[in-house]
């Protein structure tokens, strides 16, 4: 990940750079408009908003789901609007990505869920076998590997959907309300998750609609009101309305 | 299993209820075609032994002497022998025989009949060296003289009737079997594409892990050759019990009414096997490239 980073800062310095970026769905109204900031490699970021603000339709752009309607969007130093068929996979492979709604496949075991970015990858068995059952320890699922998503809690679905995340040690981890339906206990699990990720050099990128969380720990916010965003410092609490 | 052999499936494509006729489906499509190749394949060497056993061949036919005068007939016939014998080319003249013009024309008439006592034409066979063409006119202009009336006849009206018939029946079942092809593909892309639309989520997230268009088509792939297989396998077994069915049928019957197909072990077999073999891999071919180009297709929408 080191490596990876001194890439990026050598082609330009943009890990993630989003450079006037409007978006919208089909034909429908914009839903981010103007949207414009940097994250520097290594950094942790909370992606904070009301409902409907735009944090996961600004995420899906990060994670190369949708393609801006205006702007630019640069990852690791490349456009990545002028990104082929080819390469497109290529830098997905490098963002891992917790979706709202995890979005594990039902019919694969917890192995092979945590499994899937390695083999897509054409990384060799063995290898993923013992990757995998270190990633599966590592979120407190290592009794569980042959079980299916849905015979898991939700909490531990979630802990199964960030093991599937950093499987592949991604340079930007992006997580999609990972704290939405867990309790406190269970959150508080999750960020060390995303602490370790980011201690071992990942750029963090968190949305959540949770104050509290944001207040204790701290992180930088990417805010998003009716689509605006707006960079706020550390330690910044989450702005009302 | 399937990671044993080094091919996953992470879509559960084995589980879609809509692709379990494709087999059965295949395997019907499968047995027919082979089954109008074998029938091209038989009809083709039936006509070509045929033609080729008398390509070499000219028979002149002698009407009955007038006058009844048996010495004279015979007197005729020698001097047509003779005088054809001479003809550049001709490797060997026969003169069939009374009695076998009245035995060959025996089931013809009834048991009843006394041939004998009818006056029958006779028959002059000819054979020209394999390297020549019969020269009809020349033939004619010997035989004239000598028995005015012959017909001489190279069977190459029926000959010309006999390819044109086999001609067509062939163009007939490629046809047939081409259209079978063209099913087959479509079928295929029906699959594929119901395939696409269940698993749609699955291969967004597939997708978004970093997976190349290629390693999401290669599962369809592989998944829809391996279902057109099993189908395959079903149609070569039931042609190979067909073919036996068959070839009991054909021995049973009194070898003296089957053409002479003059073929041996090896040639048979290539006929038992070769149209269901055939079938069988451009069904496979057939499967894996549409499924590939569908999926591709239909990914390149995707994100
Ligand atoms: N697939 C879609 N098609 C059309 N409009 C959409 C789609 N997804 C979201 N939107 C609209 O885009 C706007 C932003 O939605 P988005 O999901 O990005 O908000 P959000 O900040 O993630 O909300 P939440 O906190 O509830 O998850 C909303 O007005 C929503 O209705
Ligand atoms: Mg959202």
């Amino acid at each position: 990940m080191a490596a990876a980073t001194g890439i990026a800062a050598a082609s330009g310095g943009a890990f993630v750079r989003f450079e006037n970026v409007g978006f919208n769905y089909g034909d429908g109204p914009m839903v981010l408009h103007d949207v414009a900031f940097d994250l520097e490699p290594g950094t942790f970021h909370f992606l904070t908003g009301p409902s409907g603000a735009g944090k996961t339709s600004l995420l899906r752009l990060m994670y190369l789901a949708d393609r801006p309607t205006s702007g630019a969007i640069r990852l690791f130093g490349r456009d990545t609007v002028s990104l082929s068929r080819l390469e497109a996979p290529v830098v997905r492979r490098r963002i891992g990505v917790v979706f709202q709604d995890f979005r594990l496949l039902p019919h694969l075991s917890a192995f092979d869920n945590v499994a899937l970015p390695l083999r897509v990858a054409s990384v060799g068995e063995p290898e993923i076998r013992q990757h995998v059952g270190e990633l599966l320890s590592w979120v407190g699922l290592a009794d569980a590997m042959d079980a299916r998503p849905k015979t898991l809690s939700g909490g531990e679905q979630q802990r199964l959907a960030i093991a599937r995340a950093v499987v592949a040690r991604p340079d930007l981890l992006v997580a999609d309300e990972p704290t939405g339906n867990v309790d406190d206990h269970n959150a508080m699990r999750m960020m060390r998750l995303f602490q370790n990720a980011h201690h071992y050099g990942a750029t963090v990128v968190v949305a959540t609609h949770n104050a509290q969380l944001v207040q204790r720990y701290g992180y930088p916010q990417l805010h998003l009101q009716a689509g605006r965003l707006k960079v706020l410092p550390a330690g910044t609490a989450v702005p009302q309305g | 299993m399937f990671r044993r052999l080094g091919r996953r499936y992470d879509l559960p494509l084995d589980r879609d209820g809509a692709q379990r006729l494709l087999p059965w489906i295949v395997a019907l499509m499968t047995y027919i075609a082979a089954m109008t190749l074998l029938a091209a394949l038989v009809l083709g060497s039936l006509a070509w032994r045929w033609t080729d056993n008398v390509s070499g061949a000219v028979t002149v036919l002698l009407p009955p002497s007038t006058d009844q005068a048996v010495g004279s007939n015979e007197g005729r016939i020698l001097g047509v022998r003779d005088s054809l014998a001479t003809l550049p080319g001709v490797t060997a003249v026969e003169v069939l025989p009374a009695a076998e013009v009245a035995k060959r024309l025996q089931p013809w008439l009834g048991a009843g009949a006394s041939v004998e006592d009818l006056p029958l034409p006779r028959l002059v066979v000819l054979r020209v060296a394999p390297d020549r063409r019969p020269d009809v006119a020349q033939i004619r202009n010997r035989v004239e003289p000598i028995a005015p009336g012959a017909v001489v006849d190279d069977h190459g009206v029926w000959r010309a009737e006999i390819v044109k018939l086999a001609t067509r029946m062939m163009t007939g079942a490629g046809l047939a079997v081409v259209l079978i092809a063209m099913t087959a593909a479509v079928l295929v892309i029906f699959a594929v594409r119901s395939g696409l639309a269940i698993h749609r989520e699955t291969i967004e997230v597939l997708h978004l892990i970093g997976a190349h268009d290629d390693y999401i088509a290669r599962q369809f792939q592989n998944h829809t050759t391996k279902l057109v297989f099993q189908g395959g396998l079903v149609a070569l077994f039931v042609l190979g019990v067909s073919e036996v069915f068959l070839l009991q049928a054909v021995l049973g019957l009194d070898p003296s009414l089957l053409p002479r197909f003059g073929m041996g072990t090896a040639q048979w077999l290539a006929l038992a096997f070769l149209p269901g073999l055939a079938v069988f891999a451009g069904m496979l071919a057939i499967a894996n490239v549409t499924a590939r180009l569908t999926v591709r297709r239909a990914l390149a929408r995707m994100v």
